[in-house]
């Protein structure tokens, strides 16, 4: 239900570590999502593609590792 | 170029818990989240509670809704401290906003802190707020199968309390059908049926409470 802010601190989780490191383009993005967070993957995509418009994600692709728990990272990216 | 990053979304609103969590500890305050449904009876829970406090134990309640004041003032008439949290359409509580209502608090001499979460059995369940634990309300017309409808909710709970007991006859509800939920989801969590209306119940919920005082 709330896969809008999730998506919002994604992006922002994933624009600082980008900028740290010198990365302008993100390809690729890794993450994992517990059967018990209450976050539903596709919801979440949605929302993640509506907010990178125009941003250093907008376009990646976004893999998701499902668990068993209460799980909600960030695992990695790929960027250039 | 691959980036490791191994962050939880959620680090943000978690460590802003850990905070309050240190803060209520040193000051020996025992928070309860108060989750459930909307109408659920968590605020008349609380309003049957709160009178029935030792005077010893002196407790506090933050409210969370998505709009209005009206469960803060039926709080108020209690005599007890309620802060009002407006999430504007926010589903859940999180723990920025519990952070601001305990700064307007009096916190000296309080043992007890309720946060009655935002009426809802999904999106509360992922926002660590500093609790010392959560209770569930939850209803008997709502149900008997919602422990393992929302497992997300039910799994975190240490108290389900199950309101409005006085409806039994009313409803098709089956408390065998419920206990088997709640082993199969929650076997640890406690179930007290109460009557926030007769106040059935309620010497056991008392008791509960009392107990995990410092």
């Amino acid at each position: 239900m709330h896969e809008l802010s999730i998506a919002e601190e994604l992006l922002q989780i994933i624009t600082n570590k980008a900028s740290q490191v010198g990365i302008r383009k993100i390809e690729q993005i890794n993450l994992k999502i517990g059967e018990f967070s209450g976050i539903l993957p596709d919801a979440l995509i949605f929302a993640f593609e509506m907010l990178s418009k125009d941003t250093m994600t907008e376009g990646a692709r976004i893999d998701i590792e499902q668990s068993p728990g209460n799980e909600l990272q960030v695992l990695s990216f790929e960027g250039d | 170029m691959k980036v490791n990053v191994m962050s939880d979304i959620l680090k943000a609103n978690d460590l802003l818990a850990r905070d309050i969590e240190n803060l209520l500890h040193e000051k020996n305050i025992v928070s309860w989240n108060i989750m459930g449904s909307p109408g659920a009876g968590k605020t008349a829970l609380l309003e049957k509670l709160i009178p029935m406090l030792p005077g010893d134990v002196k407790a506090a309640v933050i409210e969370g809704d998505l709009a209005t004041s009206n469960d803060a003032e039926r709080i108020a008439k209690t005599g007890v401290q309620s802060a009002q949290i407006n999430t504007n359409g926010a589903c859940h509580l999180d723990a920025a906003m519990v952070r601001s209502a305990i700064e307007t608090l009096r916190l000296d001499g309080i043992s007890l802190l309720f946060i009655e979460n935002v009426g809802n059995l999904v999106c509360p369940s992922g926002f660590q707020l500093g609790e010392r634990g959560r209770i569930i309300v939850s209803s008997i017309t709502e149900g008997d199968d919602k422990p393992e409808k929302y497992p997300s909710m039910f799994r975190t709970a240490d108290l389900v309390v199950l309101n409005k007991m006085d409806l039994e006859k009313a409803t098709n509800f089956s408390m065998d059908n419920f206990t088997r939920g709640m082993s199969a989801t929650n076997p640890d969590a406690s179930v007290i049926p109460v009557s926030a209306v007769t106040g059935d119940g309620f010497d056991r919920l008392l008791d509960w409470i009392l107990q995990r005082l410092p």
